[in-house]
Order: structure tokens, then sequence, then C-alpha cells
């Protein structure tokens, strides 16, 4: 049997309801009993309520228009897939006059677990310009990052690039992307706690913290590493870029070895005067394993005498002024967490239309910054494979 | 009951005894298991069309590169019908403009073609310096683009910046073979995203599709595998791979003839799961298999087999060895030997070791190398191939990371380890490489060997493609030391 042969199987399998489903309140009851079960073969299933919301196993994501207000009016379409019980895709409307927003949500079965996407397309039906503020509701626990949301230490949401979200800023923290990876290290001798974790930039990703600090100020920083995989030098070399510090260059291993602390200084000004100190930690150029990783910080007074070797063991981190412990249970996203706010102008019978990807059971979101994966081709992922599972089936029943 | 609460009556709960009802779905009949399946028939064949156009500015030319003594029109005509004989070849549908591309509008009017209809790459042969500008607005398009410049149409600071850009490919040279080698490139492509791979492991059933390259991996219960073996009868077929890989070694040392006609049961049993479950390649728990004693033999020998004739098949449900197979296979028509790296510290070698190797290295339709064949060595159980790599052939040895990163190394053929008095596995291959200062730093595991230097090859694909190539350190790193607090390097 050719390609055309098991799509063509694959399309008569499809039940394609395409009936809009009553107008449900967006309030309405029973909604746990109500919910419609999404998956890919093989993979565990996620599920979408009546209004639309993505059921996950880490929490529950969903769209809402905060402006207009109004009451909004909901619809429903389903695509079921060949196997009993599973929808392919559950595509749902909500409408506040003028506009309408259209969530179309799918398993893309990518290795190796999958994907949930979740494609959100905003109308304006007007004759004129319209403003709109759209609410990405999530769990107050998911830390936001700029392209990633993360809970208990996994990616569980990949952000579109465009457009950007209005956060909220927290005076520290880490902007996102990497994971943080409590117990990563295994420290050997006298040292800080915070040795013990880390966060990591999976796939070259940069971990990038910011801190308020006066426009124009100088501190000391001091970061803690403490390399617990590769036993040789030159394989997770490091470059350091702390505002105002010239670039710095460190390689854990070949400077204190496997599983030793050691602590790196660096006199940092806040030289764009934006009320910022940015400090970053990226792969070195040509660096074989490229998943940079960052064990603690720590922000001192310039007017602060800084003993490193004291930093190193502790001894420092009641006097720091931050004394950020990566990865660990007490760091924290700069953006506050709860929800992604979109103020979005839309022009005249305009839209616009953005992509989220939520990690499905068992599984991390990609990661957004590298993931070759687009619209087109998640979908594309998703007809192959419930073509080939279809073709499958009946390959099968003509072969009994 | 409406239809919309019917389905959501259906829970979760439901959807897991549905999806554990698929085994039963799936089962096949018993009968005519001996019905002979071409193994050829697994290979993808898919079909790719590449657009081609020659880009010049309009001639006549007085001075400037090519030069008024080029001859135009007959180079055309000669590079025409030299890359529809190679098209030819490689299996790819060539649709060639009749008429150059000398124009802006053109030049536009092609890009805008080529970016509707997509076809799977874009063939532009450059026949003059000052065209440059046109092949980069061509490359633009969003298409997979081979640009093909005879000396003579370009400087370096023509080629510096557009032939290292992800979705191009700059020929700059006579050799036309590698206009050939870069329609390979695209058909691999695409036989990679035809393939559905099949690991037989565990005891679930799932598919989903690798990023970038496109594959569907497809994971089937490992007890398919063995359970059907342990049905596979002794057939005409069976006895006659029995009696072909037996005459054809140079030494049988420890198999049996029984051994020998189990390993070609393996061999059909493979083949079978392949065609039931509409795969293109596979690779198993074989390790686990043996260890739990389900199989009486490895499936090394029916590998190898599958390996010569173009279909992959590899060991131990490896799901990025076996990709390196596929990109091997496809992108080289040669089979590719997925092996164990061993350091030789007294010579500085790589061992590249495993239990099960093609034979037909230097090409599908070349003769074999010579071969071996013995027991599994880890076991004692079965049939296994030692095969004799040739001294000084050059290697290429690549290790996909994940579908983003591929690692790739050369080196050379030095010699061959026998067992005994070495241990580990039958085919051992011992390597020196080429740019890499200590055997010992040999990154990867799993790697895949091929004939063939194919550093700027397997480069250029995975630049094409967008996949990072990532090299084993050329140093052997300092000694680890220590710097003094707060040091920067």
């Amino acid at each position: 049997m050719n390609r055309s042969d098991r799509r063509l199987i694959a399309f008569a399998g499809v039940i394609l309801l395409a009936a809009l489903a009553p107008l449900v309140n967006a309030a309405g009851d029973d909604k746990a009993s109500s919910n419609l079960t999404i998956g890919a073969p093989g993979l565990p299933p996620s599920s979408v309520d009546a209004n639309g919301d993505l059921h996950e196993d880490w929490g529950v994501i969903g769209l809402r228009i905060d402006q207009p207000q109004g009451t909004p009016v909901t619809g429903q379409t389903l695509q079921m897939s060949p196997t009993e019980g599973i929808a392919r895709c559950v595509t749902t409307s909500i409408a506040v006059d003028p506009i309408a927003v259209t969530s179309t949500v799918y398993r893309a079965p990518i290795w190796p677990a999958g994907v949930d996407v979740l494609l959100a397309r905003v109308e304006n039906r007007s004759d004129s310009e319209v403003q709109t503020r759209l609410r990405v509701t999530l769990p107050q626990e998911v830390s936001l990052g700029e392209r990633v949301a993360v809970a208990g230490g996994r990616a569980v949401l990949a952000l579109p690039k465009e457009p950007q979200p209005t956060r909220r800023e927290r005076s520290w923290g880490a902007v996102g992307g990497d994971v943080p990876m409590p117990g990563w290290g295994r420290p050997e001798g006298e040292c800080d706690p915070a040795f013990r974790n880390i966060r990591a930039g999976m796939g070259g990703v940069p971990i990038i913290y910011r801190f308020a600090v006066a426009p124009g100020a100088k501190r000391t920083v001091v970061l803690g590493f403490c390399e617990s995989h590769h036993s040789q030098a030159g394989q997770r070399p490091l470059v350091i870029y702390v505002e105002g510090a010239p670039k710095a260059e460190i390689d854990p291993i070949a400077a204190w070895g496997r599983h030793q602390p050691g602590c790196l200084r660096l006199d940092a000004s806040d030289v764009n005067g934006d009320g910022r100190l940015q400090v970053v930690v990226a792969p070195a150029p040509g660096a074989p394993d490229r998943n940079p990783i960052l064990n603690v910080i720590w922000i001192f007074s310039p007017d602060v005498y800084v003993d490193t070797a004291e930093v190193r063991r502790g001894k420092m981190s009641s006097v720091a002024e931050h004394y950020v412990d990566v990865g660990g249970e007490k760091d924290q996203s700069l953006y506050e967490g709860g929800a992604l706010i979109y103020d979005l102008t839309l022009p005249a019978r305009a839209s616009s239309e953005f992509m989220f990807l939520a990690a499905c059971p068992g599984a991390s979101a990609p990661n957004a910054e590298t993931t070759a994966w687009t619209p087109e081709s998640l979908r594309q992922a998703a007809d192959d494979v419930w073509s080939d599972w279809a073709g499958r089936e009946a390959r099968a029943a003509r072969a009994r | 009951m409406s239809r919309r609460r019917f389905l959501a009556s259906m829970s979760a709960a439901a959807v897991g005894a549905a999806l554990a009802g698929v085994e039963r779905r799936f089962a096949f009949a018993d009968d005519n298991l001996g019905d002979y399946i071409d193994l050829a028939s697994f290979r993808p064949r898919p079909a790719v069309r590449i657009r081609s156009a020659v880009v010049r500015l309009a001639p006549p030319y007085w001075l400037g590169w090519p030069g008024t003594s080029y001859d135009l029109e007959g180079h055309r005509r000669e590079y025409a019908a030299q890359f529809a004989t190679a098209a030819k070849g490689v299996g790819v549908r060539l649709e060639e403009e009749l008429k150059p591309l000398e124009s802006d509008a053109a030049v536009e009017a092609f890009a805008q073609q080529i970016a509707a209809e997509k076809p799977h790459a874009a063939l532009i042969t450059l026949q003059h310096i000052g065209a440059w500008g046109w092949a980069d607005r061509i490359a633009r398009a969003g298409v997979p683009i081979v640009i093909f410049a005879p000396i003579g149409m370009a400087f370096t600071g023509h080629v510096a910046e557009i032939s290292r850009r992800p979705g191009v490919h700059v020929i700059s040279s006579l050799e036309v073979a590698a206009v050939e080698q870069a329609m390979r490139m695209i058909r691999a492509k695409r036989q990679l995203e035809e393939t559905r791979l099949m690991i037989v492991a565990g005891a679930d059933r799932r598919e989903t599709v690798l990023e970038r390259l496109g594959t569907k991996v497809c994971y089937v219960p490992r007890n398919l595998l063995h359970e059907l073996f342990a049905r596979m009868p002794v057939t005409d077929e069976v006895r006659a791979v029995a009696a072909d890989m037996r005459r054809g070694a140079r030494r049988i040392v420890e198999p049996t003839e029984q051994d020998t006609l189990n390993a070609a049961r393996s061999y059909i049993t493979a083949k079978r799961l392949l065609r039931d479950e509409g795969c293109n390649a596979l690779t198993t728990d074989c390790l686990g298999m043996v260890g739990a004693k389900v199989v009486p033999t490895p499936p090394c020998m029916a590998a190898s087999i599958f390996q010569d004739g173009g279909v992959t098949y590899g060991c131990e449900a490896d799901l990025f060895a076996a990709m390196g197979l596929l990109l091997t296979s496809y992108l080289f028509d040669r089979p590719g030997f997925m092996n164990d790296p061993v350091p030789e510290t007294v010579q500085n070698l790589l061992v590249a070791a495993h239990c099960t190797c093609g034979t037909r290295l230097n090409g599908f339709a070349r003769p074999r190398e010579p071969y071996i064949l013995r027991n599994h060595s880890e076991s004692k159980l079965g049939v296994s191939m030692e095969v004799l790599w040739r001294e000084g052939q050059p290697v290429t040895l690549v290790s996909f990371q994940g579908a983003n990163a591929l690692l790739l190394d050369t080196g050379a053929v030095v010699g061959n380890v026998n067992t005994p008095p070495a241990g580990g596995c039958r085919t051992s291959v011992e390597i020196r490489l080429d740019q890499i200062e200590d055997a010992r730093d040999v990154a990867g595991f799993h790697q895949v060997v091929s004939y063939g230097d194919h550093r700027r090859d397997v480069e250029a694909f995975c630049q094409m493609y967008d996949i990072r190539v990532v090299n084993s350190p050329e140093r052997a790193p300092k000694p680890v030391g220590r710097l003094p607090e707060g040091g920067v390097r």
C-alpha cells in the first residue's frame, strides 16, 4: 500500500463532526466531566474543556479576552481520530464583540513524547482599529521566562517570539529559558550549600539574571561554579558577560577540577543606566558541551571587601546584597507568574496568530529558541502519524 | 445524551483501554509466513523534484570572467547533459529551465515560482562572475539551493558568506560529481522523511516524528519479534540465505549449519515484521532478547544482510545510532558500521568494534569485503560477522547527538583486530584519526563508520538542513590544574 492509500484510509477513518456545539457559557458547570480527550497514538492523553482550556499534568492553560469586556460567547468544533474517543483537534471560539479568539488544540506526536499545540488566532471583526487584551491563564506556580514557562524544573510551555506579553518584573531573577536542576552538583570540601544546585541552559541557551540597582551603580559580582558531570577540561568552557566587566572565560574543570567548587569575581556596573545589572553565562564558542551551568551568584556592595575563598565557604552570604542559590528553592524568575497578558492593536478586519507549545504528560516543551518545529511541520507530523496508524490497522485487518 | 456529552463521557481510562486493545487490532495472521519479501522494497524511493536553471548576465561578454574565450553554450549543454545523467542515476527528477535567467525580472520570477511551488531543491549553475547577486536572490526563496559555479565564476569573496549559509550548498569547482552528490543529499533528506524506523523494544506501541529529519519513529513491542521468530519455518529462502552466507565466507569458525539456518530465519522474520508494520528500517533490543534467552541467535547476520541491501538494521534499539546508519545508507549508498569506540593507547588508535557489519562497504552494488562467520562473542550464540576492512581506506564517523546535532570525525583504517586474543566484538577495526590528537578523546558512542572521507559531504548535508556539526577535540586537554581563586583564563 502506498502513501496516498494510507492517507485515503486515514481520511475515511476520521469522523469530522464539524458541528458547532451548543453555545456554552464560559462559566459552565460540570466542566471536569465534559472534558474532551486529545492525544496521539500510543501517547498519554490530555484534555480540553468546554472553554477550550487545555488540561495537562502540570496545570491548565486557557485563553481569555480581558478587553473589550463583555460576556464571552463560546463555540467548539471537534475533529475525531480513528481511535475511538480521542479528538485529533479541538477548535474553540471565544467572542466578545468585535474580537474573536479561536484556539486550536491538537497533539503533535514529536519525538520523544509529543507536544500539545495551542494555536491562538485573534481577529478584529470591526471596520476600525481595536485595542484588545488577551490573557493566557496559567497556574500561579509556573515560572515565566522570555520564551519558556517552567514548573517544577520542567519546561512546560514554549512561548511565541511575537507578540511579547506585558510582564511584571520582580527586583531580581532569572530571565528564563534555562532549566533549574536542584541537586545536580556534588561539591567536595567545605563550601556554600548552594553549590549543590544549578541552572543549565540546555541546547546552548544562555543563563541570564538581572538585578535591580540604582542607575549607573557599581557592584562586585561573584559567580560560583561546580562541574559534576565532565571529568576532563575542555568539555564545557563558559563565557561570562557581567555588565560593566570585561568578558571572561572559565573552564571549571581546568580551573578547579571535578566536583570542586570555585568562585569567579568580577567588578560590575550598570553601564547602560537602565537600573538593571545583567549577568550572563553562555557556552564558549566551539564548546563540545553547549549546556552552560551556574551554581551561585553573590552581589556585593562595592565597599565590601570580598574574599572569594570565604565566599566559596559560604561565610559571606549574609553580607551580600543578593545571594542566589541558582536552581535552588529560593531562586526565582524575573517575571511574576500566573498569567501572560498580551496587549494587541489590531487594524480593521485584521487578525494575529501565534503558537504555544505545551508539555503533554511525561514530556517537556521544546526549546522555543532553537526548535525547528513550525505550525506547518507540527500539523504535518500529526497527520502523518494518524495516517500511518490508520493504514497499519487497515493492513492488519486485510491480513486477517 | 448529546453527541458532545457522549464524547466527553469517554474518560481517559476508557481511552487507555482503547489503546490497550491496539495489539489485538494489529494482530496479523500466521499463514504465509514463508512468503518471499523483496528486501529492496523497504528502501524508500520518494519522488524528488529539483528545479534547475542557468543564471548569467546576457551574453556576449567582453573581458570579465568567465572570459570571452569561454565556450558559454558548449559548457551549458555539457553540464546539462551531465546533470541529467546524474539525476537519472540518483533517482531524482530534474526540471530544467530551458532559457538561462539573464535579467532581474527573470531571476525574480524564478525565485517567486520556486517559493510558491516548493520543489525539494533548486540547482543553479552560474555562468558569469557578476551573477552572484541573482544567486543570492534565489537562495532567499526559502527552498534548499545548490549553486554550481564552475571555476572561473567566483572569487573567494563571492562565496565566503553564501557558501556557509543554512539551506545553501555552493560548489565552486569543476567536479561535476559534487553536483551528483548534492542530488544524493536532497534525495537522502527525502528518504529520511519517508522512513518509518521501527524500534523493537519494550512493551508499548507509539509513533513519533523527529525534528528536522522528519523520520517517523515507530515503537513496537519486543515480544512481536521473538514470537514471530519462534513461528518462522525453515523455508527454501531460509536455506538459500544460509547457504549463500556460508558460501561467501572466507572462513566459518564457530557457527554450525543449524546456527546459520537460525540466523537466516532471523533475517526472514525481520523482513516479515517490517512489512507487517509498514516500516522501512529497524533497530531491536537484540541484547535484551539474547539476555532473556528468548532467541537462539542474535540478529547480527540478519542485520548485515539488511545493511548490504540498503535497508538499515541497527543494534540495541539505539534510535540515534540507527539514524546514523540511515544517513550513511541514504547519503552515500553504502552501509555504515555502528560500533563501540575502544581506545588503543599504545598506537593511539580507535578500535571500532561490534558484532555486526555490512560487507558491501564500497557500495551496495559493489563486491563484498571478505568476512568470517563467527558466533556472537558476548553470548557465544548464533552467527556474527567478522568483516575485514581494507587497510589504508579513509573512513568517516558520524553520530547523531539528538536530531539537531551530529558528531563528525574522519580517519583511515590501519588494521583489523582478531578475537582472540582480543575480547569484545567480532568486527574490530583499527582507525587512525586524522584531526584528533589523542584517540582517547573521540567523542560519542555507537558512532557509524563508513568507507570514504565524506567530511565535506556530511558538513554540506548538515548545513543544508541546519543541523549543527560538532567534532571530537583536535587537541588533547591540558592536565587538570588549579587557578588561583578568582582566576580568569
